[in-house]
């Protein structure tokens, strides 16, 4: 058993293989043998921690995912039905379990991350875009007619 | 609401890489409208929302009313005053641009005034970084082929339905020579208003940069005659043909080793008769082991009479449309000559010759005479199977039930492949009432699912160009009606 640290002081304990999901972790690993001292995670929040080492718990033992050859071709969204049910649960903090996933280099946490939050964008108006992300439109009426003369020479209008 | 206001942490804050992350999984569309939401999405997303461009022919009334009436191109030309240029901040980004649907526009206009349009419109070439051009449904003019000049970059290049009546020999000539292509791709064509001689001329010009192709699509047998006659040995990795002599096709095919994906189309110059022809000379076949690398080929149902040798196919196609075949009376000559042309062929009546393919198209009375002739001979690889019911019409169906069902019930066994995933038929000779009635979609389903156990996807396309899909929701194996993107047409894309 590890301890981690989250960075409001929380401590979370894990095993070897469930913290081995990261990247990070598992290199930090390699030259620890005792669990002594706890390795203090200054970027992950308790609230998102819990969240991440639940996935990872979840995947513990499961094949790591590999990089795709073409990164080219627009790519599908699948997500399978425990990853799914997950990340919708905690869709109130998703961006936070995006900046942990990648902070902590957990692929597939960080591919979950990014393909709901695709799958939220699809579909939508500009304006209801920016309702979902609370984005601020910062720009301005002439700004905004320019770019709806650019846009008619996009692909898809 | 999803997100807490005020919180730190969002899209816009997320790593540049991430973000790119995000994008990947979005059509160009969602892109475009993400883009327009503040000043950081559109700086980052610009270039991705216009690497591919778009000219549409959109042009507004007034100018359109002065194209009516001009008298010359250039009177028209001057006063376009950079209508229609492409905006400056784009012209960096822009490596695959698409022309799409002139031709309606530009139809009631005079050759003069639709020059000076396309003319103006094509002018940013000159200053396009340009990988990949598509015209589709354009009229080709002397100055569009002119602008089409200053695309050094230019490495493919696709006219689909594109008039070639506007311009000269000399015109196409100058194109072709000026580019350094390495895909074209010229289909639909129309001729309408050009001379048989200019016709000849530019398949001629267009002929000449061949040697250079590592793919061409092209579907006027009068290429695939040239290509025949000549010692050009291009190094075609994809290859798209019309034949009207299949001993051109044969020629040339063979002289290609390097081929990786076959399409042949055959210009159908007596209908029916063509169609049921036996390919019976001994001296035209096509060695398939000849062709290493070859993964894919699509060809006419008769083909099958002159494939022999060994092959490494991953997707095969005995399909064709060229020629109308789905609307075919009566079936009473047909099939018995495609099982005849099954039958005497080099073993493609055995299960076993489709080892190793993972997509296979063929036409209904092949599958009734395919046969698994010892066990374990079975596909390992079979993903997705197309029959093709033309040859048969709504009596056959009717008439004699007992000869269908068998058929049907052998076929279901030969093709019980467990990594079947998904089983289309299409051409059915039904209507939407009569399908309803006599043959209930759900009681198939049932029956089939019993063989192919582990089918995620059923269709079922009727004649009528109705697409029915059914999609087995996993885990709990219920199947359900589907709507799929498969049945969009092409124009849709623009």
């Amino acid at each position: 058993m590890f301890t981690l640290l989250s960075e409001d002081g929380i401590s979370f304990q894990a095993e070897r293989d469930v913290l081995e999901r990261s990247v990070l972790l598992k290199n930090m690993l390699e030259d620890v043998q005792d669990s002594s001292n706890s390795i203090p995670l200054p970027n992950v929040a308790s609230a998102v921690l819990e969240k991440v080492l639940h996935f990872c718990e979840h995947h513990r033992g499961d094949p790591l995912p590999v990089p795709e050859e073409d990164e080219t071709r627009m790519r599908k969204i699948v997500i399978e039905d425990w990853d799914y049910d997950f990340i919708s649960a905690n869709c109130d903090i998703v961006f936070e379990i995006i900046m942990a996933a990648n902070y902590l280099d957990i692929k597939d946490l960080l591919d979950l991350g990014c393909k709901y939050v695709a799958s939220l964008i699809k579909g939508k108006s500009t304006e209801q875009i920016r309702e979902l992300f609370h984005i601020v439109n910062d720009l301005t009426p002439e700004e905004e007619e320019k770019i709806k003369k650019e846009n008619q020479w996009a692909e898809a209008v | 609401m999803l997100f807490l206001p005020g919180r730190d942490c969002n899209l816009l804050l997320l790593p540049l890489e991430t973000k790119s992350e995000i994008i990947s999984y979005l059509k160009p569309g969602d892109v475009l409208k993400l883009s327009s939401t503040c000043h950081v999405m559109r700086e980052i997303l610009f270039s991705t929302v216009f690497h591919r461009i778009v000219i549409r022919p959109n042009i507004d009334d007034e100018v359109m009313k002065r194209a009516r009436t001009c008298k010359t191109r250039n009177s028209l030309y001057r006063i376009l005053n950079q209508d229609g240029y492409i905006p400056e901040n784009i012209l960096p980004y822009a490596r695959h641009c698409v022309i799409p649907l002139w031709r309606t526009l530009c139809s009631p206009l005079q050759d003069h005034a639709v020059d000076a349009l396309l003319g103006a419109y094509s002018n940013s070439f000159l200053r396009l970084n340009l990988e990949s051009l598509i015209l589709f449904c354009v009229p080709l003019t002397p100055s569009l082929l002119s602008n089409m000049r200053e695309l050094s970059h230019l490495k493919s290049l696709a006219l689909q339905s594109c008039e070639f009546g506007h311009v000269s020999v000399t015109n196409v000539r100058n194109v072709v020579m000026a580019l350094k292509l390495e895909k074209l791709e010229i289909t639909k064509a129309s001729w309408w208003g050009a001379s048989n001689k200019d016709q000849n001329g530019i398949i001629e010009a267009l002929f000449s940069i061949t040697g250079n192709l590592v793919e061409l699509k092209h579907d006027d047998h009068k290429l695939a005659k040239a290509l025949a006659s000549t010692p050009i040995v291009p190094p075609l990795q994809v290859l798209h043909i019309r034949y009207k002599e299949f001993k051109d096709a044969v020629n040339f095919i063979c002289r290609i080793p390097t081929l990786v994906t076959l399409s042949i189309d055959e210009h159908y110059r007596s209908g029916l008769s063509t169609f049921l022809e036996h390919l019976t000379d001994p001296d035209l076949t096509i060695s398939l082991s000849s062709f290493p690398r070859l993964r894919q080929l699509t060809c006419p149902p008769k083909f099958v009479s002159a494939l022999v040798g060994s092959h490494n196919l991953s997707r095969l196609c005995f399909f064709t449309d060229g020629f109308d075949v789905y609307r075919l009376r009566t079936s009473t000559d047909v099939q018995p000559v495609l099982s005849q042309m099954l039958s005497g062929s080099d073993a493609w009546f055995r299960l076993d010759r489709y080892r190793n393919i993972q997509e296979l198209h063929i036409p209904l009375t092949f599958a009734f005479g395919i046969t698994a002739y010892s066990s374990g001979a079975g596909l390992r690889q079979l993903k997705k199977l197309t029959i093709d019911v033309y040859p048969m019409i709504t009596a056959d169906l009717i008439s004699d039930r007992e000869w269908l069902n068998s058929n049907l019930a052998r076929f279901s066994t030969t093709f019980a492949i467990p990594s079947l995933r998904h089983l289309r038929f299409i051409n059915l000779p039904f209507t939407r009432r009569n399908l309803n009635v006599n043959i209930p979609v759900n009681d198939l389903i049932e029956t089939y699912q019993s063989h192919f156990v582990r089918l995620e996807r059923f269709s079922f396309w009727l004649r009528e160009r109705v697409f029915w899909e059914f999609k087995r929701d996993l885990p709990d194996g219920t199947w359900a009606s589907w709507d799929s993107e498969e049945g969009e047409n092409q124009e849709s894309k623009f």
